[in-house]
């Protein structure tokens, strides 16, 4: 019986901490100077260089400056939509559309906020020339701007409903609604208590999406390309393009810059628990300062809440709807605010650029998603075994690790390993690296319903079945079914959105249709990129909507499930 | 009419729906203070709205007829933290991010601190737990946690205490000591008090106000 638990617990390791260790080894090699078949002996060369290179500032400059906006600001917006809204009539709206805004693919929202707001996009074809006299775009810099501001703000409308979830999640792990009333009854407005009694017990559960909100917007590379500045880009993108400059010197660059973010992403890490723990202390007598008589409150800011959550909800929509008239267009003169001719000559087109692509990010993802749950499900069963379930702690961390770790940071490590033993390139190798990063979602959206479950029903089975597998695959997964999908759902829609990861390891040779987003995203044709940026939107959606649909399908005559 | 002056807490044919339906027959109690009403009633009978529609907490779909009035005050129209009303749950809902003092303090009004700061002493002393003000809650017993909850509760000093089914979350002996430890605050105190149960031993008195009757009725010995 113990010997099948450590082999568990050994797979668990092997499957995650040893290839991010293995990668980041890997890139750490190289960043010394030692990178076989290339220089040899350990230099200080690479790391010199990379810091008299004259981009390496500006970029990490741009870099930390916008993921910290990201993060701070999609922290506090997150938390005071929730504290005003809560309890609102527009409180389920905020609930509602939280899925279906988290659905939409960050490159493909990040296209379709370039067909938005640039300067010949849909927001100014709509005001011109009435409004702003334009016959011909302006001149403006407004994406790719040179303070990252429209890199910034797109993370921060992607990142709000990802907090948005997490803080729901966490809310859901203590009796809110009753400590509003309790802190009500000692004589506390809604937002005294809100800030002294529900924030500081959500943040502890928020602290790791935090983190990994964090690391994405320091290291994201495709949304980066897309929004963000180009002279110079963003640390991220400057290391990718260093690990794939025509002169392979500058692989070791690449190497360095790598590891330079990773200290990065450490250190600011490190800079929230240290302005996590001043916040304690420096609050410590306000939180139990006693309630204060306020006056009324206006009722303003709830307005405004609610005008900003619509806003959110509207701007992406409008993305989405962007994409979708470009789509469909066949020409679209400047200042028209809707295509003078439509066609569906695009659709048609991109089924030839498709097939391969497509059937690619199919099998991937359905691949990689399949053998998440199952591997999630094995971990879980074992959890669920234990009476001391490792929930905190070490447990989580590892479980953080890939969404943690920059994903630039260990893929060129990882690169290299699969070129020395000629595994890159193939559809199982790009496979393996994406359960890697698609696990940790399907994992945190499985754990707490899986582990809640309540085992009796499963004795209750194995009585009745007169066998403990039996019951667990006709009472147990039948019982899981809903969320067992909609976390294979989640995992499909993180494997579909994987760019990184398919590029390295793919080697060129495995496309999909996030890889060639980003091709067509840079490429003169917005109505092909719009069609692209729309297949990454719909092959998600298709599978969340079955995720949904099927079992409510299944159990339709079943109101108890 | 001083002694009907005396009558600090009534309820006035107060009645609640669900669409239409009345949950329970009107109520029209009257208490003094010092005073415990214990209101019992079969599981779904409306004991626990009763109490949502004297706290102010009562979930929208429920709606009200009749008057609540506390010291003269008509409370219907006040919102819960103007209501001056005392809450206390089965659960004892001690914020895991304050330490046991901190918790307390929370509940103390604003004022000078060393006034607060004794508040708190005395309240701890009161409950045999002098010396635990720098404890985590969570290292807390069950008896003492449910302890440490009442006095945060009282020491916002409410104009009225409501009891939510406070004693079934603790094991026999611990209730016993819990419902005295109760009843001694809610006389030192003075303010009369609601206890919302199932349980005919947390009547102190023989006698109880059942709700589905809607009528005094008092415990038969057996």
């Amino acid at each position: 019986m113990k010997l099948p638990n450590v082999l568990l617990l050994a797979v668990g390791t092997a499957l995650f901490i040893l290839p991010v260790s293995l990668g980041l080894l890997g890139t750490w090699l190289p960043a010394l100077g030692y990178l076989p078949g290339m220089s040899d002996g350990l230099s200080s060369q690479p790391l010199l260089a990379v810091l008299a290179h004259p981009s390496t500032w500006t970029s990490v400059k741009l870099s930390v400056s916008s993921a910290l906006f990201v993060t701070v600001c999609s922290l506090v917006f997150s938390q005071w939509l929730c504290m005003n809204l809560y309890h609102r009539r527009i409180w389920p709206l905020l609930k509602h559309s939280i899925a279906p805004l988290l659905a939409i693919p960050h490159l493909a929202f990040a296209i379709g906020l370039v067909f938005l707001i640039s300067p010949s996009g849909w927001l100014m074809r709509l005001l011109s020339p009435g409004i702003t006299g334009f016959d011909i775009p302006p001149d403006w810099l407004i994406v790719n701007d040179n303070y990252a501001l429209s890199l910034s703000i797109g993370l921060f409308l992607k990142e709000t409903p990802f907090l948005l979830l997490m803080s729901l999640a966490a809310m859901s792990r203590f009796d809110h609604g009753k400590t509003l009333q309790i802190a009500a009854t000692l004589k506390y407005s809604h937002r005294q208590a809100w800030r002294k009694l529900i924030f500081p017990q959500m943040y502890a559960q928020l602290r790791l999406p935090l983190f990994a909100v964090l690391s994405y917007s320091l290291s994201v590379v495709d949304v980066s390309t897309v929004l963000g500045p180009n002279t110079p880009a963003t640390f991220a993108v400057l290391i990718h393009q260093w690990f794939n400059h025509t002169d392979i010197s500058y692989r070791l660059l690449g190497a360095v810059g790598a590891s330079m973010l990773l200290l990065i992403v450490v250190g600011l890490i490190a800079v929230f628990y240290a302005a996590e723990l001043v916040v304690k202390k420096t609050t410590q007598n306000w939180l139990v300062a006693g309630p204060k008589i306020s006056p009324k409150s206006s009722g303003f800011e709830v307005v405004l809440a609610k005008l900003s959550l619509t806003i959110m909800i509207a701007v992406t929509l409008l993305c989405i709807a962007a994409l979708a008239v470009w789509s469909f267009s066949r020409l679209w003169r400047f200042p028209d605010a809707l295509p003078t001719l439509w066609s569906v000559e695009y659709w048609q087109k991109s089924w030839q650029q498709l097939l391969e692509p497509l059937q690619n990010t199919a099998i991937i993802g359905v691949s990689s998603a399949l053998i998440a749950v199952f591997i999630c499900v094995l971990v879980l069963e074992w959890q669920s075994k234990r009476s001391q379930l490792p929930r905190g702690g070490w447990w989580i961390w590892v479980i953080y690790l890939p969404i943690l770790v920059p994903q630039v940071s260990f893929l060129f490590g990882i690169q290299v390993l699969m070129v020395r033993f000629h595994l890159e390139g193939t559809l199982a190798s790009v496979i393996w690296v994406h359960i890697l990063f698609v696990f940790p979602y399907a994992y945190l959206t499985l754990a707490q319903v899986y582990l809640q479950f309540d085992a009796r029903y499963l004795q209750q089975g194995a009585i009745l079945c007169q066998s403990k597998w039996r019951a667990f695959v006709y009472i147990k997964i039948p019982m899981l079914f809903k969320p067992l999908a909609f976390s294979g759902a989640i995992a499909f829609a993180v494997s579909v959105a994987q760019y990184l990861p398919t590029l390295y390891v793919g080697a060129g040779r495995v496309n999909t249709v996030t890889l060639e987003s980003v091709v067509l995203a840079g490429g003169s044709d917005s109505r092909i990129s719009a069609v692209f940026a729309l297949w990454q939107f719909i092959l998600p959606l298709v599978v969340y909507i079955a995720a949904l649909v099927i079992p409510q399908f299944v159990y339709r005559n079943r109101r108890g499930l | 009419m001083l002694a009907q002056d005396k009558k600090i807490f009534t309820l006035n044919k107060l009645q609640l729906y669900h669409r239409e339906q009345a949950l329970f027959p009107p109520v029209s109690v009257q208490l003094q203070a010092g005073e415990l009403l214990v209101v019992m009633g079969p599981s779904g009978c409306g004991k626990s709205s009763l109490l949502a529609a004297i706290a102010g907490t009562l979930a929208p779909e429920l709606s009200i007829s009749g008057s609540i009035c506390l010291a003269g005050q008509s409370l219907q129209a006040l919102p819960i933290e103007r209501r001056g009303i005392g809450l206390q749950y089965q659960h004892d809902l001690l914020f895991p991010h304050l330490d046991v003092g901190g918790n307390l303090l929370f509940a103390v009004p604003r004022g000078a601190n060393q006034q607060r700061q004794n508040a708190v002493a005395q309240a701890l002393i009161s409950a045999d737990l002098a010396g635990f003000a720098q404890r985590d809650v969570a290292t807390l017993s069950g008896g003492q946690r449910a302890r440490v909850s009442l006095l945060r509760t009282l020491l916002a000093k409410p104009k009225l205490l409501l009891l939510d089914e406070p004693f079934s979350r603790l094991d026999a002996d611990l209730r016993q000591d819990f419902r005295s430890f109760v009843f001694e605050q809610i006389a030192a105190m003075s303010i009369p008090a609601l206890l919302v149960s199932h349980d005919p031993q947390d009547c102190p008195a023989n006698h109880y106000y059942a709700l589905a009757e809607g009528k005094m009725m008092t415990l038969e010995k057996l």
